[in-house]
């Protein structure tokens, strides 16, 4: 028989980033550990989810579809004054509606992850990357539903697509990954502290109207500039472009939030990951 | 630091060079009674893990006090090992660090094979399912 060194654990007080190399090792160790656990939990909470509702996977599409239902009236009415849109405003607006929403469930993953878990995170040791990427395979579910649902929309309007329509999982992915890089850069103080979770609906709120969703690029020097500057807008706009015209208006800052975003969702997760064990000390 | 499963196939000649399984050794634990105050405290030791600065978790801070102190155990191979008290005198607190759910703030534990802690039933169950 062959001798396999018994494994060996050793817990002390000390940060474990004074050991960077171990760390990354168990981090990239986890994160394959945790596929299979993440994936039971993914079918779990969907079929939870489902079970004790009569309109199922319409919920989904419910509030996009509310919103951009809003939007349009307003715009048809004249209360708002949107001015021109590549494509028919009813499906631009759902589309920028979905994308958004993408970016929204991104972004509190980590939170709902930790909250929808605490009692398996205070009893069970498990690699922790599993409820993260529970979440973002429900996102990616949810996301399925609801193109499903504009592309409904884009037949109905009769709204051309462009041939780039296969690049534009990348933008939306990357959306997905800003969004996760900010939660989990925020997993301490939106667990911590719930003045954090409170402000970041009302923040949220206010984002959605810096970000071109319901609108095209605005030509106010003053929102152009605020506008430019939401990181969310290269993604947004340029996943948006990807599905319709194929012609892209921000390549440059697209580029750019891609590499930052992918910057802080490693960052982010070496945070989450080391504020775990402070976290399950005070959620338990 | 990950409690995965290794394969244990040493002969009893090896076990007998290191019969302690489990070692643990001076281990405190401190909380704090107030919860707003516990979050802040959060917040400043993580700060500390990520910066890699010492987060000085040999001293109490206002507020605090010790839910272990000094717990000093040896486990051996094939032992029993029975922990008794009162509601609240930290047995949970206890295994949940033997397990890696917690950081210690003193000592050290040394945990040779893998640990299966069952520390409460109905973990991870969807009560809409079960």
């Amino acid at each position: 028989m062959n001798k396999v060194p018994i494994q060996e654990t050793l817990y002390t007080p000390k940060s474990r980033i004074l050991n960077p190399l171990r760390l990354f090792r168990e981090m990239y160790g986890d994160l394959f550990a945790s596929r299979e656990l993440a994936w039971r939990l993914l079918v779990r909470n969907i079929r939870g989810q489902y079970r004790r509702s009569f309109l199922g996977i319409t919920w989904a599409i419910v509030p996009p579809a509310l919103t951009a239902a809003g939007l349009t009236f307003a715009n048809n009415t004249g209360v708002l004054n949107i001015g021109e849109t590549d494509i028919h405003y009813p499906a631009y607006v759902m589309l920028g509606t979905v994308l958004w929403q993408n970016f929204l469930e991104a972004l509190n993953c980590p939170q709902i992850a930790i909250n929808t878990s605490r009692p398996l995170l205070a009893q069970v040791k498990f690699p922790h990357e599993a409820i993260i990427l529970t979440q973002l395979g429900q996102i990616l579910f949810n996301l399925t539903i609801k193109l499903a649902f504009v592309i409904v929309l884009f037949i109905l309007f009769r709204v051309s697509v462009s041939w780039t329509i296969i690049l534009s999982p990348i933008a939306i992915i990357n959306l997905i990954i800003l969004g996760t890089a900010i939660g989990l850069l925020l997993v301490p103080a939106t667990n911590l502290i719930q003045d954090v979770s409170r402000a970041m609906e009302v923040i949220t709120l206010a984002w959605f109207f810096l970000t071109p969703v319901a609108y095209p690029t605005p030509d106010n020097p003053i929102l152009n500039f605020i506008v430019k500057l939401n990181p969310v807008t290269p993604l947004l706009v340029t996943a948006r472009e990807l599905i319709t015209t194929g012609v892209l208006s921000q390549p440059f800052s697209f580029t750019l939030v891609s590499l930052i975003a992918l910057i802080g969702l490693i960052l982010g997760w070496l945070i989450y990951r080391l504020a775990m064990p402070y976290l399950i000390e005070r959620i338990s | 630091m990950t409690s995965r499963a290794t394969e244990n196939h040493s002969t009893s000649s090896q076990i007998k060079d290191d019969d302690t399984i489990i070692s643990i050794q001076d281990v405190s634990k401190k909380f704090c009674r107030s919860l707003k105050q516990a979050y802040v405290y959060g917040l400043k030791d993580i700060a500390a893990e990520v910066f890699g600065t010492s987060r000085r978790s040999h001293a109490l801070r206002k507020g605090e006090f010790w839910a272990l102190k000094n717990v000093s155990i040896d486990v051996s191979r094939g032992e029993s090992l029975g922990l008794i008290g009162v509601n609240g005198s930290g047995k949970t607190t206890l295994l949940r660090i033997i397990s890696g759910l917690i950081k210690p703030d003193t000592g050290s534990i040394r945990i040779r094979g893998r640990v299966a802690a069952l520390i409460a039933l109905g973990a991870g169950f969807n009560s809409l399912l079960s």
